[in-house]
């Protein structure tokens, strides 16, 4: 009998990251921004996206949204209501996007050219821990964190504060009563994941809409 | 990533299959940052704070500890179930 060690060095995510690379590169081509906007089950990603969307509709942006849950379609027909075109993907129990599921709904999107559009919206599976492990091809993750939420959530999921490109916090409007400590939270996100740009909003109110869409705007500008 | 999760999972994936009793070695690699003003790399205790233990400042660049990685297999030929 004889012992062999095989070397592999292969990563066990890298269907997902090779398919994510090429998600990546047809963004790139047809010159959309896309982000994935991550956060816990009820942090507000689809109110906030809702505004998002009608906001840079109303600036004559070229927007569509994907939106991932286990189940129902509510969402997504929250978010047509701005008038953008929104496809909703049901995960069936799977507790986040992959890059394949992305692609999939991209292919078959009736309507929707990726070339067509300004920005793409991924609204992910309501979940701190499993979305920060799959690379959808975004440029942007957007880590959302509502003031019901307590400030030492970014202490808690730390993997998906440090792996987010900037970072939302919502329900600004009920911020006092809640006793949301403000300073506590910047600094916890900072702690996490240090530079990270970070937008105190209100998708009731509008407040801190107008430095997010400025944000928007200038990484679109960038990428083309 | 939790080790005892993996090695869990692993004696119920692998049942049944060639690989039913083989051993999963874990290897944990801490998150090891660079550190601008001390110009090198230093590793973090855990993920509370992204500081350099030497200077205190934060430390955006990550140099490690977002792997997850098969490494290499070690294989005792004619022990493999056909």
């Amino acid at each position: 009998m004889t012992t062999r060690i095989v070397e592999l060095r292969r990563g066990i995510l890298k269907k997902n990251d090779e398919l994510a690379a090429g998600l990546r590169a047809n963004y790139a081509a047809a010159g959309v921004l896309v982000l994935n906007l991550v956060s816990s089950p009820g942090t507000g990603k689809t109110a906030f996206l809702e505004r998002t969307l009608r906001e840079l509709k109303a600036r004559g942006s070229r927007v569509a949204a994907l939106v991932g849950d286990l189940e129902t379609d509510n969402d997504a027909r929250r978010l047509a209501a701005s008038g953008a075109p929104v496809r909703q993907i049901n995960t069936h129990g799977i507790c986040h996007l992959d890059a394949e599921m992305i692609g999939k709904h991209l292919d078959g999107w009736e309507g929707v050219a990726l070339g067509a559009l300004d920005y793409l919206f991924i609204e992910n599976v309501g979940n701190l821990v499993c979305p920060s492990s799959y690379d959808l091809g975004e440029k942007i993750r957007v880590v959302l964190l509502s003031v019901t939420e307590g400030e030492d959530k970014p202490l808690k999921y730390p993997t998906m504060f440090n792996s987010a490109d900037a970072a939302v916090i919502t329900k600004m409007d009920i911020a006092e009563p809640c006793g949301f400590d403000r300073e506590t939270a910047l600094r916890n996100i900072n702690e996490i994941r240090p530079g990270i740009r970070i937008f105190e909003t209100s998708a009731k109110t509008g407040a801190g809409m107008e430095e997010w869409l400025e944000y928007l705007a200038q990484e679109r500008a960038g990428r083309s | 990533m939790i080790p005892e999760s993996l090695e869990f999972c692993w004696g119920i994936v692998s049942e049944g299959t060639p690989l039913e009793g083989s051993r999963l070695v874990v290897d944990v690699l801490p998150v090891v940052v660079h550190c601008a003003p001390c110009g090198q790399d230093a590793t973090l205790d855990g993920m509370q704070s992204f500081r350099c233990p030497r200077c205190g400042e934060l430390c955006a660049e990550i140099r490690q500890g977002r792997e997850l990685e098969i490494d290499s297999i070690e294989i005792d030929d004619g022990e493999v179930k056909p």
